[in-house]
């Protein structure tokens, strides 16, 4: 008898992390930390000496934060653009 | 920067403690202070001049520039070399003590003269993103820079703090120095080497066009990563001197023609008999975010030319575009663009003068495929196709006339009349 609670609570959890998986669908991965791919190598992107992320094999940048997308581009004015 | 094929222990990770190195850090610990001491206190007190108890051989590299320093336009007495001479020899002795105080005399020299050479003066340049305007650089932020690469004497050698063009102007300074060229020619040379001072060294993601020889350049890692021909404004329609982020590039893009040129350019050539159609372009109702396509018979077009009406005018997508296949934004008030360009042949002539400002690209193919890790090309016909730069990238706009011929100090033509 003592394996009921256990199992109710096992479904529960379940249940609840079911519900949080689906929340995390929507939220961006976190960049893995420094060093966890291998081949990678340590990036000082505005050469302040700080290690800011890191480049893959392929030459790509993948920094520690992801910064939030710029705002979006400016409509388009009278001064157009000049071409 | 690369560190190595895996990632090393940070720049600033405590030195192991064994041997000579515990005295040494205790020296180095007693004699910095103030921003010097930060440095020290985070890499835990360990030397960036002393190895294996010797005085580097980047000592001397420092020694030449602050000797030299006339060719940045400062003052060799400035930095107080026989005092800074003298604690080296002292050094050589290997008391650790010693190497202490010549360690932490070469890093605050070497700081003040980096500070120093950085500093912008009253060189004119638009700063579209507040974040660019140079700053006075603290000794902690000069010597961290410095600490980071792999190879300290490399980024010595090659003066990794400063850009390749301010580099190779001091060069330049250095031989007129030499030769004693008039003096309105030093004042020119002068002018140019103050324009180079604000551009990053080459271990910042940048960009530097140069509206004087109509070429590009892009540089990260340490390393220029990649250069090309533009064409750059026309002597009555200048590229300016800006410098802002680029933070988009959009694909299959519309030109959106200037309101003055749609007056003096476009205007005439429809009053001439050409139709909006014939030129690719179609007019709309106004500069709001859903405007309404307009019908010819809409359009006052002696009004437009004459200035009584302002119109909204754009080129549609397509090889034939001005802006080519992308255009890239970074946000200012001057209409300024790097973008493709169809006009190939103009790309081919060695004055590149053409343009009403915006930087039109040799192979905008290459840039946008440093800047956003993936091809421009798009099999979507869809119009303006933004995508975001996964980092935005700093672009520099300036103007430099010095070059380095056989016979010495030359300057290009000053089509834009910036020289004075």
């Amino acid at each position: 008898m003592r394996f009921q609670p256990i199992m109710l609570s096992a479904l529960g959890a379940l249940a609840l992390s079911a519900c949080t998986q689906q929340e995390e669908i929507a939220a961006a991965p976190p960049p893995p930390p420094p060093g966890a791919v291998p081949g990678s190598i340590a990036a000082d992107r505005d050469g302040d000496g700080i290690i800011d992320g890191y480049y893959t094999s392929d030459g790509v940048y993948h920094p520690n934060y992801v910064p939030p997308p710029p705002p979006p581009p400016p409509a388009p004015t009278r001064l157009g653009e000049r071409g | 920067m690369a560190l190595g094929t895996t990632f090393a222990p940070p720049a600033f990770a405590a030195p192991a403690a064994q041997g000579a190195a515990i005295p040494l850090a205790g020296a180095i610990r007693e004699e910095a202070g103030g921003d010097v001491k930060r440095f020290y206190a985070a890499r835990g007190y360990k030397p960036l001049w002393i190895r294996a108890g010797k005085v580097g051989p980047e000592t001397a590299i420092l020694l030449g520039y602050l000797s030299t320093a006339a060719r940045d336009d400062l003052k060799s007495s400035a930095y107080d070399l026989e005092k800074l001479e003298a604690l080296i020899a002292r050094a050589r002795g290997g008391d650790p003590q010693a190497l202490a105080r010549a360690e932490v005399a070469l890093s605050t020299a070497f700081a003040r003269y980096v500070r120093d050479v950085r500093s912008p003066g009253k060189t004119p340049m638009e700063y579209a993103d507040k974040s660019l305007r140079p700053k006075k650089a603290d000794a902690d932020a000069v010597l961290r820079a410095a600490a980071f690469p792999k190879d300290f004497g490399t980024y010595m050698k090659n003066m990794g703090w400063m850009s390749e063009h301010y580099v190779r102007l001091r060069a330049l300074m250095g031989r007129a120095l030499a030769e004693g060229v008039p003096s309105d020619a030093m004042a020119r040379l002068r002018l140019n080497l103050d324009r180079t001072r604000i551009l990053p060294g080459p271990y910042v993601h940048h960009i530097v066009v140069d509206a004087s020889s109509g070429q590009l350049w892009y540089y990260g890692s340490g390393k220029r990563a990649g250069t090309m021909k533009v064409v750059v404004g026309a002597p009555e329609t200048q590229t300016p001197m800006l410098a802002g982020k680029l933070q988009w590039a959009i694909l299959n893009p519309y030109w959106n023609v200037p309101d003055y040129l749609a007056q003096k350019s476009i205007a005439p050539k429809v009053l001439a008999g050409r139709s909006l159609a014939s030129l690719r372009m179609e007019a709309l109702s106004d500069w709001g975010p859903n405007p309404r396509k307009l019908d010819a018979s809409e359009i006052d077009w002696p009004a437009v030319a004459s200035g009584d009406q302002a119109l909204r005018l754009r080129e549609l997508p397509g090889g034939a575009n001005s802006m080519g296949r992308v255009k890239f934004l970074f946000p200012n008030d001057e209409g300024i663009y790097l973008h493709d360009t169809p006009e190939r042949a103009l790309l081919k002539k060695p004055d590149r003068h053409f343009s009403n400002g915006c930087i039109r690209l040799e192979n905008a193919a290459a840039l946008g495929l440093w800047l956003l890790h993936r091809s421009i090309n798009t099999k979507s016909k869809t119009p303006e196709q933004a995508v975001a730069l996964p980092v935005e990238v700093p672009v520099y706009l300036t103007y430099i006339t010095a070059v380095a011929t056989d016979r010495g100090l030359a300057f290009r033509d000053d089509v834009y009349g910036r020289d004075g």
